[in-house]
């Protein structure tokens, strides 16, 4: 799994910096619920002291919540979870979508079938493409969605973010 | 009491029936303004009514110019309202005549004649002419003198200066009352420092052709105000053919209230336009606010492709770039209504720092916010909620009410207040609304337009805020006028 020192992402073709914050997790209940891995109380208690992020998955704050009680979670259960410069939560889903034109779609399904990293299909629009690395990590598709952009340089190679950003203050603080 | 008072206009005598409206004994003569007197000629301690209104009470609220030099007589004359227009406008003879085209001789016959004296002179030749203070019945004296100025032949016109009471001219339904980003009547704040709702209102309501889409927490398509106008919704958070939201996220549906409620107590800028909601973000029931960038990107797609809408709406935004709703916006733009382009409005931003994503893109309208004062919002600006302040720097384009507005609310305990509607929500969520109700508006009378000569028309009628007459990192081009933009949309070739 290329885990990425310093990583980073494209958008608008300058590469933006994120950091990888230690003190949460993104953690997939519902996969973990299906494989019989945590019970349906302990999830819902995990819902509860997390945030529900969407998609089966929670985010926890590894201060409030032991490791010792996410020895369930593991790896591919387990997403990375970053800050972007303004201190958004990111959270890397496993997912990536490249557009392009049809001649560079080709040219990255061939690479991709070759590296073997990853599966490709087409869609959701015309003229676009979805990458999944084998491994479901979200550091994954970060890595694959960079060397996308620096070898073949598609119109658009995105992995898939949550943010959690802060809520409009449209009433006091007291309220 | 009533009387006739003859002047004359387009060469032909005007007689105006006028009736004393105070009535009982005449109060001692005011003091003139400046000179220690308090609100000249209104202090009687009676109420005069005209169609419906307080007419002394609106004398008073006038700044102390206006009123002292043509009222100062009031209480020696029988001042008379008279209301024409089915009652519509009221008119208030004063102790002023205006002349236009007198030459220096006529001054002097007329100053020789009846003691009238030079007042003020306007531009092109006209003249005020006021009575002496010690008229006994200024109002006479001024129609005589008028009168006969005009009957000796040696000027363009002269009649006597009416102050006129007009009523606002409205919609047939329903008030603005507490809705002051449609209808600002200062208090507290600076008249007229709105949208200028009620004037756009003379030209269109909105059509129901033209769709704006909400993409926000949802939008309770259930609400009795906006079920009426709802033709498209969708959820992609949780993937449901509705946009309703869930617990108390109240904020689409404030956001949807304000372009298109058509309730008459709280009113949206565009209430004959169509909404479509879009469900794109949660509550994360704390204090932030829920994201997936993949299912933004498809609900811009969903928004202008499959729902037709000329309009987006969004109030969201933070968090660093990403190509995948970047894009998706640009194709709105330029593949929306049929290649005409979708126009795409969004928030500045809260957090009294620089634009944020997505309204740092370059050809998106991103508004700011103003308040009830036309100033900038800030933590430290006049209307006192000093926890928020509007974004600003490149990428601002305009600026528009949103401090106290009141709008729709989900209803039931959850919401941000009791009730349907909430009078207190903020921020440059609640500007960006009004600019797509006025893009919409735009579009309702001219659907032939393209998104980038909507956003450039709506930049250009702004009306000026602060000092600067161009683009300013805190204002962008200044409050939108809802009004302007649709005077100039009709004439845009």
């Amino acid at each position: 799994m290329p885990t990425e020192r310093s990583p980073y992402f494209y958008a608008g073709g300058k590469r933006q910096s994120l950091t990888i914050d230690r003190g949460l997790a993104a953690i997939d209940l519902f996969t973990a619920e299906e494989r019989g891995a945590i019970d349906s109380e302990t999830a819902d208690d995990l819902r509860v002291r997390g945030r529900e992020l969407g998609r089966g998955f929670i985010l926890v704050d590894l201060r409030r919540v032991p490791e010792a009680e996410l020895g369930f979670a593991t790896s591919d259960l387990r997403q990375q979870v970053y800050r972007s410069t303004d201190d958004t939560i990111i959270v890397v889903l496993p997912e990536i979508r490249v557009a392009g034109t049809e001649q560079t779609l080709s040219t990255i399904r061939s690479w991709i079938g070759q590296n073997g990293e990853a599966t490709a299909e087409d869609g959701p629009r015309l003229g676009q493409m979805t990458v999944c690395p084998l491994d479901g990590q979200g550091a994954t598709s970060l890595a694959i969605a960079n060397q996308l952009h620096e070898r073949f340089k598609p119109d658009l190679a995105q992995a898939r973010f949550i943010r959690v950003v802060g809520r409009p203050p449209t009433v006091p603080p007291s309220d | 009491m009533s009387r006739t008072i003859v002047y004359y206009s387009g060469n032909k005598k005007v007689k105006l029936q006028v009736q004393g409206l105070f009535e009982g004994r005449q109060a001692t003569r005011p003091k003139r303004a400046g000179a220690g007197g308090d609100e000249p000629g209104v202090r009687f301690g009676m109420r005069p009514q005209s169609a419906g209104r307080d007419v002394a009470g609106l004398l008073r609220a006038q700044p102390e110019s206006l009123t002292a030099s043509r009222f100062r007589s009031w209480s020696e004359t029988d001042t008379m309202i008279t209301a024409v227009d089915k009652g519509r406008t009221s008119v208030i003879p004063t102790d002023s005549l205006v002349v236009a085209g007198a030459k220096a001789a006529e001054l002097k016959w007329v100053r020789q004649q009846y003691g009238l004296v030079v007042s003020r002179e306007g531009s092109h030749g006209k003249v005020l002419l006021i009575a002496p203070g010690d008229a006994g019945d200024a109002i006479s004296l001024i129609a005589d003198a008028s009168r006969a100025l005009y009957e000796r032949g040696n000027v363009a016109s002269a009649h006597p200066n009416f102050l006129r009471v007009v009523q606002r001219p409205g919609p047939a339904a329903g008030t603005v009352t507490g809705q002051w980003g449609l209808d600002n009547p200062g208090t507290p704040g600076i008249v007229g420092a709105d949208t200028a709702a009620i004037a756009a209102w003379t030209i269109t309501e909105g059509v129901p052709s033209i769709r704006v889409a909400v993409l926000d927490e949802g939008v309770d398509s259930l609400h009795p105000f906006l079920q009426p106008a709802m033709v498209a919704e969708r959820d992609f958070v949780d993937d449901n053919a509705h946009a309703r939201p869930d617990g108390d996220d109240a904020h689409g549906t404030a956001c949807a209230g304000i372009i298109c409620s058509r309730n008459a107590a709280a009113r949206g800028l565009a209430p004959g336009v169509s909404l479509v909601g879009v469900r794109i973000a949660k509550g994360d029931g704390v204090d932030g606010w829920i994201f997936d960038d993949f299912n933004t990107a498809d609900a811009i797609d969903w928004s202008w492709d499959d729902a037709k809408s000329d309009v987006l709406s969004n109030s969201w935004g933070g968090g660093p770039p990403v190509d995948v709703i970047t894009q998706a916006f640009g194709r709105a733009r330029t593949q929306g209504r049929g290649g005409k382009g979708a126009v795409v409005v969004v928030a500045a931003g809260n957090a009294q720092s620089q634009v944020s994503y997505p309204g740092s893109l370059t050809e998106v309208l991103t508004v700011g916010a103003s308040n009830q004062w036309d100033e900038r919002k800030t933590k430290t600006s006049a209307d006192g909620e000093n926890w928020w302040g509007s974004n600003f720097g490149r990428g601002l384009d305009l600026m528009a009410p949103g401090v106290k507005i009141l709008t729709t609310d989900i209803s039931g305990a959850r919401g941000y207040a009791p009730g349907l509607t909430t009078p207190t929500f903020n921020g440059t969520s609640s500007a960006t609304p009004f600019v797509a109700a006025a893009a919409a508006l735009v579009l309702s009378i001219r659907p032939d337009l393209s998104e980038a000569k909507t956003r450039k028309l709506l930049t250009a009628t702004c009306d000026q805020m602060g000092t600067t007459t161009n683009w300013s990192q805190f204002h962008g081009y200044g409050r939108v006028n809802a009004f302007r933009a649709l005077r100039a949309a009709r004439k845009l070739t």
